[in-house]
Formats: C-alpha cells, structure tokens, sequence
C-alpha cells in the first residue's frame, strides 16, 4: 500500500470519555493501517474549551484554536494543515463522539485506492444514513462528513469545505461540487464508523443552525422555492420574525447549468433516495 | 417470589459488572460477528466482560473469531474472550452455548447477543439505570428495532429498517403469555435478585429457548419494562437467519418460520398454557405510574392465555396502500436520478458535451 493519512478532527466541548473512545479506537485501526505501511497521524482543532485527549503513540498535531468557528472552517484549518505535509496522500475527517472500526481507516483506504478522485465515506454504525448507495461500486448522491476520506486530488481541486455553513449541509455541499467538477463520490460500506445519532433530542438552537445551512445550500445552489421553504419553517418555528431578519446570504451562487442533474432537492429530507 | 436479592455467584463478581455472553454458531457468520463485536466495543458502558461462546469451532473458526475479537479496541475496564464450546454434532446448541455463557460469567449483570444483532451504544446505560433506579426488578428491557440484510458476497447491506419493533405502547410481562416480544438482546438481568434456578436455558426448547427462559423468569421476578418503546437494539433478519426462512428477496418482507421454529412453537405451547406469572402489587403500580398506556390496555389474561397460537410479530411492511406509493415513487426518483448522475458524472464526454450545451444557451432574463 504505502501512503500517509492524516485524521483530523474538530471538538466542540466533547467529553473525556468521548475522546477516550475515539482515541482508542483510532490507535487500534491506526495499528491496522500500519501493518499495511499506511501511515496515520492526528489534527485536532477544538471549536469549543480545550480538550482532554489521552497521549497515544500517533503523530499529533493541535492547530491553534480560534474559538468556535463553525466545522467547516475548523475542518479546513484540517485540510491545510495536511497538505502542508508533502507525504500526505489523504485527510479523514471524523467526528470526536464516534469510533473507528479496526479495519476502517484500511478499508477507507481501499476504497480510495480504487477510485482515487473520490470522496469516500465510512458507513455510520450502528444508525446509518438511510440515503441509497450502488451495492457495487458505492457511488452515492452525497457522502456525510461524520467519517470521510478526502484524497489530495480533491482537496486541491475543491479547497475545502464552503466556510458559509457554520454547522451541517457542508458535506452536501462539498459532495454536489465533487460530483461537478468531475470528482466521484462513494460509501465504503465495510469502513464502519461508530456514531450514535439515535434518539438525539431536538434541541432549537441546533434545528436553527441546521435549517439555516439548508437555506443556504439552496440559495448557493439557486434552488428559490426550497430556500422559500425553508424560510417559512424558519418562521413558523419562531427563529426569525421576518424574512429581512435572516441573516444575508452571500452573493457567489453555482451558475453551473448542470448543477441540476447534480443537486437531491428533490429529496428534501435527505438529499438522496432513501432506503427506509 | 423472589424478595430476596442473591449475592454475587462469584468472588470476582463485581457490582458494577456487565457480563455479555455472544453466542456464534458458525464460521459464515464471521462478518456478522464482527459488527456485533463493533456494538459491544463501543458502549457507553465500559465495565464490560465480553465472553464469545463458539459452538463445536474449526481450528480455522476459532483462530478467526479469536482474531476478530483480540483486533477491537475494548474499553479500558472491558475484557473479552473466547470460549469454545464442544456441542453434539448435529445438535442445536444455542441453549447451551447461553447456559455455559452464564456458568463462566463473573458480572453482576448479564446480557446476550446472536452473532447476527447488534446493540446501540446505551442499551446497557441506559438498562443498568433502570435496574438501579428500580431495586425491586430482576430484568430491565429495551425497544429492538428491526432492520433487513442483505447478507449476499459477504457484505452486509441494510436494505431497511423499521421504526417499530416487537412491543407497543401497552406491552406488559403478560403479554408473554401470548408469545415473546423481547429479544434476547433487548435486556440486562441482575443475578444479584434471580433466583439462580430461574437462569437457566432449556436446553431441549431451541429456538425459543429465550421464550421459554423469559417466561420462566417472568413467573416469579419482576420486569422492569419503562424502557420498551425506547430503540436500544436491533433485531436483523438475513437469508442466514436460523428460525426464519426468506425467499431471497430481502427487498420484500417474505420471512416465513423455519421447520424447526413451528416445531418449537409447538412445543412451547403447553409450557405456555400451564404458564402462571405473579405480579406484586408494587410491581402493576409501577407500570401504571410509569406507562400509563397498559391502563388503557385490554386486561391482561391472568390464569389462561389465548388459545389459538399468535405467530412472533413481524413488522407489516406496509400497513397504508400510500407506502406503496411512496416506495413506487422513490424507486422511479431513484432510477431518474441514478441515471442522470452515472450519465454525467461518470460519462466524461457525454457530461461535457451536455454542458457545453448548456453553457451555451442565452441567459434569460
């Protein structure tokens, strides 16, 4: 195999015991990955108070917080940072309150070295994302960024997440401008990653975040009915008054004529057919 | 009754202690295994003692589970191992791999996994939190959801979940006069208030030997059954299942009961007939005070169950002629959209061309 992965990371006020569990179960599939001559490093930048991680024996890096910056942005401090490092073949973006599988950051490997212009997902355990996937070769419409292997080639032709959206709608968005510019998008159903998102309870601060990165995916991919919907939930769930008090949304929109055929808002609860 | 809570089995028997014993039966389900170790290995819950009983293994089973098992990254309190347990060929040996799972265990709280389910990361916070916020309940369980898998080359591909399980909102330990609604994952037992009599597997009832110990631990120990609702594991049916048949095509709820399970059925039905379940007054108070919906339940057969045998629920995939809809209308958006994307993203030239089209069409305005 031979190749240099970095995982990076970005904590918001996570627990000890989260990041104990992540950290154990990265050295564990990081030993995996070693016996195949990949090699994995960590970034970590914290959005929230600093965090407690237990000492492993990984390279580490931890980038200068500044402060709560939203996860894209912090995920592209991430993507920077690593491809600094000339050796660097690919940055895995996970999220501090899941888990590796032993085998997963080999398998997300492999998968990327079967289609090395692709962002490639690691499939959520035991919840996963309902949203179809081809059994065969794993192409999907979007690829989550709880787990998600992003090759050099797509980092430097994409530059990173779109730093509009604070928190969610980033990797659609990401995984719409992949597929736009010729970049593939795929699930690696055997690299598992452990996120418990059942049974989360809703919580009105993060709906309003989540709807607002809905409203602006569609207003950055000119779809004017789905952002007047969601608009008018914003409304009804008594986020905003008044349309004029949402915040602005910035001028540079996809002109792409095929960002069409590309976009899922014909799907609107989860951006892709769904299994269930 | 038991009033009395029993102490520890063993010296080393701690109190805080979760033993899982993950009973595995063959090779092929190696795959299987490994998420269900996945589950494990990543609980809230880290005093956890994992102990994978292996029926009558290969060298080449053994080494592999082995393998699989040493790989995981266990919690820092956590221990797991790997037992081999010689069963008569031919036999079904699942009662016994479960009964020599409980004669090896060293925590006071014990729990169970097939090789083919899986449990959520707080199942065992969350049951062990019933059971301490309970005193007087010997068994806590939990909602199991339902997922359908697809098992063929090796991977497995959930092709569909259930929001619901086996319970409802009105589910009592009664109901287990009518046949089982808890699967044998879906709860944690405190041996410290069993009668160690009652922990015990029947080793002639496979493959309802989990029915036939719940309903034998339901007659004298009190459930505790807050939690029912709450999805806290998964139930997953494959064309590996043991007790269920399917007519390979997952996309469809086509699971029908093995030869094996009808005979069981038969079997369990007079142990079910003769069955009698004790309910304390404190423990029908608690499930009023807590799930008021059993209030509103019909009455709860107290001396004899319904005669005519009810087969083990199976969620009704449709229960609206809209879900057909709906599923007719996802496959045809699912088919446009998959061919529009392979059309453009994966055919360079065609997706090219198609664009220069566009691009070069008079905007509008």
């Amino acid at each position: 195999m031979g190749a240099a992965i970095w995982v990076g990371c970005v904590t918001y006020n996570n627990t000890p015991a989260e990041l104990e569990r992540f950290s154990i179960s990265l050295v564990a599939a990081a030993r995996q990955a070693a016996a195949r001559d990949v090699r994995v490093g960590l970034i970590v930048i914290d959005n929230g108070e600093v965090s407690e991680w237990q000492p492993t024996d990984l390279e580490e890096i931890r980038l200068p917080s500044e402060g709560n910056i939203g996860f894209a942005a912090g995920a592209n401090r991430i993507l920077a940072r690593a491809m600094a490092d000339p050796q660097a073949d690919a940055v895995i973006l996970a999220n501090p309150d899941g888990a590796f599988h032993p085998m997963s950051l080999v398998r997300l490997w492999e998968a990327s070295e079967g289609a090395p212009r692709a962002l490639i997902e690691g499939r959520q355990f035991p919840e996963e994302h309902p949203k179809a996937y081809d059994r065969v070769t794993g192409a999907t419409l979007w690829a989550s960024g709880a787990c998600l292997l992003l090759p050099r080639a797509v980092i430097e032709g994409l530059g990173g997440f779109d730093e509009r959206f604070f928190l969610y709608m980033e990797d659609v968005d990401l995984s719409w401008r992949a597929r736009l510019h010729g970049f593939g998008v795929r699930m690696a159903p055997r690299a598992l990653f452990m996120h418990d998102v059942l049974g989360r309870p809703s919580r009105p601060p993060i709906d309003r975040l989540n709807l607002l990165s809905q409203r602006a995916l569609a207003h950055k991919w000119r779809e004017a009915s789905i952002q007047r919907r969601i608009e008018d939930e914003l409304l009804r769930r008594g986020f905003y008054d008044a349309r004029e008090d949402m915040p602005e949304l910035p001028g540079d929109v996809i002109e792409d004529p095929r960002a069409v055929a590309i976009t899922g808002f014909v799907y609107p609860n989860h951006w892709a057919p769904g299994r269930w | 009754m038991v009033s009395a809570h029993y102490q520890s089995p063993g010296a080393a028997s701690a109190a805080s202690t979760l033993s899982v014993i993950v009973r595995s039966c063959s090779p092929e389900r190696l795959p299987f295994l490994d998420e269900a170790l996945f589950s494990l290995a990543t609980q809230e819950w880290t005093d956890l003692e994992v102990l994978v009983m292996l029926q009558s293994p290969t060298e080449a089973f053994a080494s592999a589970a082995s393998a699989l098992t040493a790989a995981f990254a266990w919690p820092k309190h956590a221990s797991a191992r790997v037992l081999a347990v010689p069963v008569e060929a031919g036999a079904d040996g699942r009662a016994h791999l479960l009964n020599h799972g409980l004669r090896n265990a060293r925590g006071r709280y014990v729990a169970f996994l097939d090789d083919d389910d899986v449990v959520y990361p707080k199942i065992y916070t969350r049951l062990i939190g019933r059971l301490r916020a309970h005193p007087a309940a010997s068994l806590a369980a939990g909602g199991c959801r339902m997922a359908q898998v697809d098992d063929r080359n090796g991977q497995t591909f959930i092709a569909k979940k259930y929001p619901s399980g086996f319970a409802h909102a009105a589910s009592s330990k009664y109901d287990l006069l009518r046949d089982n609604f808890i699967p044998v994952h879906a709860y944690v037992v405190d041996r410290w208030r069993c009668d160690p009599a009652a922990l015990r597997f029947d080793e002639e009832a496979p493959p309802l030997e989990d029915y036939e110990f719940l309903l034998n631990l339901a007659a004298g120990h009190t459930f505790d059954l807050d939690l029912i609702l709450e999805p806290l594991c998964e139930y997953r049916m494959h064309a590996g299942n043991s007790i269920w048949v399917n007519d390979g095509d997952v996309g469809r709820q086509a699971l029908t009961p093995s030869l094996p399970l009808r005979r069981a059925r038969h079997t369990m039905e007079s142990k079910r007939l003769a069955a009698r379940l004790v309910m304390t007054y404190e423990e029908w108070a608690h499930t009023l005070a807590h799930r008021p919906a059993v209030a509103h339940a019909p009455a709860a057969p107290l001396e004899r169950a319904p005669a005519p045998p009810v087969p083990l629920p199976v969620p009704s995939p449709a229960p609206a002629a809209s879900s057909d809809v709906d599923l007719q209308m996802n496959r045809r958006l699912h088919q446009a959209a998959r061919w529009t994307y392979r059309t453009l993203d994966r055919s360079g030239p065609l997706g090219r061309a198609l664009y220069r089209l566009f691009a070069r069409r008079p905007k509008s305005h």
